[in-house]
């Protein structure tokens, strides 16, 4: 028996996704940050830098960034996929993201050539290589399970999604004109083809695993994600108007069927006990209804108090579905990995006979109240977000204040569970 | 070879997971775990296999239910 090798081939598996998860935070900091810095103008404009950067530092080192993670822990358990040198890849992989995110950042904010120069540079290897690699180590895996298919067709809308902004990069770093229209084909694989694609296949695996709901039927699964790219490829390779309408319309109400029936679904949960992930997820649901039925209203030319809607839109789809998955998942993955991973060497019978070991209840890893403080805060600035887009001063700097302090508390609550791990993995050790 | 049963349905992750590891742990050589699950437990799969553990595991499309037989073969 040799502890000390056994706690040395167990900490990589927790750190390699869990490094992910705890950059998130940081980047919701810095997106408070650059409200802060701006006042609030770029609520009046998606096309600001200011705005640019906020979405960014949110899709890239937030969204993008928990993804990675949750993929490089999934594939090998949750699909039999395994990526080749996971652990070494996802702590390269952490690094140039964070880099990469920053940089383009910083380049919207200082409209600096170099930097976006720098930004493709990083962002453009590492997700294009992650992309390949879950396509091909899904085809290797040889399952077509309907999560299986979806995250494979998510990594390709990644890469889609990474190819078109590094184009619209490179024109922002080379003065080349830019098409305003091939930046909603970007956003639009960004959001429908990467990110709804993922939790769609995602969701289909952990709700009914975490929150003890039904099953989501079959045709939910498969169905919507083919018709997801098809109406995606339809929309961007067709230049007929009359067909991007329809591609549109039918879009919102896939949108707006999946959001229904997950919802459906968590009130037929087995057992009723407050979860936060819950309410997060019920929270996402209602924003990607909200999401969608905005985006359809402006698409058609529709205004609110005169101000064009595009940005609320965004907040919706953005802070309000995609973070708020995200956030409630965290509270489910996090703890879950500090307990299996503490739990694995008192199972395996790695420990000598009659040692008194330590594992946690999983729902103690982190405590309720904290999460249900750090809710609040998540909720009333999804609110200020919005109602910044409709009101102009003061409103602004409370969003970015509520953001700030949802973003520290999830750090705080992430950190509690990590310093648990290493308290109690540090053990193992020490009882040698 | 002698069976034990045990039916982890409708209990949250990570409690199936949990209830079949204990029992493992208990299980001598020779002896059989059937367990029942209304997943697939694809977690337990990589645990099983660095460990020694051989299993089968079938889908009964009927009930909905996945029934996991776990067992060690003797040396």
């Amino acid at each position: 028996m040799n502890l000390g090798a056994l706690s040395l081939e167990k900490a990589p598996r927790f750190w390699t996704p869990v490094r992910f998860f705890i950059t998130a935070p940081f980047f919701g900091v810095l997106a408070a940050l650059i409200v802060f810095m701006d006042g609030g103008q770029l609520f009046q404009s998606r096309w600001s830098m200011a705005s640019l950067a906020v979405v960014h530092a949110f899709t890239l080192g937030y969204i993008a960034m928990v993804m990675l993670g949750a993929l490089f822990q999934m594939l090998p358990v949750v699909m039999g996929a395994a990526l080749p040198q996971a652990g070494r890849a996802a702590a390269v992989a952490h690094l140039v993201m964070t880099a990469g995110a920053l940089c383009l950042v910083a380049a919207f904010l200082r409209q600096e050539p170099a930097l976006f120069v720098a930004a493709i540079a990083l962002l453009v290897p590492v997700l294009v290589l992650f992309g390949a690699a879950v396509v091909v180590a899904i085809f290797r895996a040889g399952k077509t399970l309907t999560t299986g298919r979806s995250v494979q067709l998510a990594a390709l809308g990644l890469v889609v999604t990474v190819v078109m902004g590094a184009w619209l990069a490179a024109g922002h770093a080379f003065a080349v004109p830019l098409d305003r229209s091939f930046t909603n084909d970007h956003a639009a694989w960004g959001f429908l083809g990467w990110i709804l694609m993922l939790v769609i296949g995602i969701s289909g695996q952990v709700i009914p695993m975490f929150l003890t709901t039904p099953q989501y039927p079959k045709y939910a699964g498969k169905g919507l994600v083919y018709l997801l790219v098809a109406l995606l490829g339809a929309g961007s390779l067709v230049p007929l108007r009359e067909l991007q309408q329809l591609v549109v319309v039918l879009v919102s109400m896939l949108m707006l069927a999946w959001a229904t029936l997950t919802l459906y679904l968590l009130g037929k949960r087995r057992r009723k006990r407050f979860d936060i992930t819950d309410r997060f997820w019920r929270t996402g649901m209602l924003c990607l209804v909200l999401g969608a039925g905005a985006n359809l209203y402006g698409y058609f030319g529709g205004t609110v108090a005169g101000t064009d809607i595009s940005v609320m839109t965004g907040i919706f789809l953005l802070y309000g579905f995609a973070v708020s998955v995200i956030n409630g998942m965290l509270y489910k993955i996090v703890p879950f990995l500090v307990w299996l991973n503490l739990r694995m060497p008192v199972v395996m019978g790695k420990l000598e006979p009659g040692t008194k070991y330590y594992t946690p209840n999983i729902h103690e890893v982190i405590d309720v109240q904290p999460m249900k403080i750090q809710f609040a805060f998540h909720v009333a600035g999804l609110l200020l977000l919005v109602a910044s887009t409709l009101v102009e001063g003061v409103v602004a700097y409370a969003a970015a204040t509520a953001v700030l302090v949802s973003s520290l508390l999830l750090l705080a609550n992430l950190s509690h569970a990590t310093r648990l791990y290493r308290k109690y993995a540090g053990q193992v050790i020490a009882v040698r | 070879m002698k069976k034990r049963s045990l039916d982890v349905r409708g209990l949250e992750a990570p409690e199936p997971l949990e209830r079949i590891l204990d029992a493992l742990g208990t299980l001598p050589v020779g002896e059989q775990l059937d367990v029942t699950h209304w997943r697939e437990p694809l977690l337990l799969y990589p645990v099983l296999a660095e460990h020694g553990w051989q299993y089968r595991a079938e889908y009964d499309e009927q009930a909905g239910i996945w029934l996991i037989s776990i067992w060690k073969d003797g040396h």
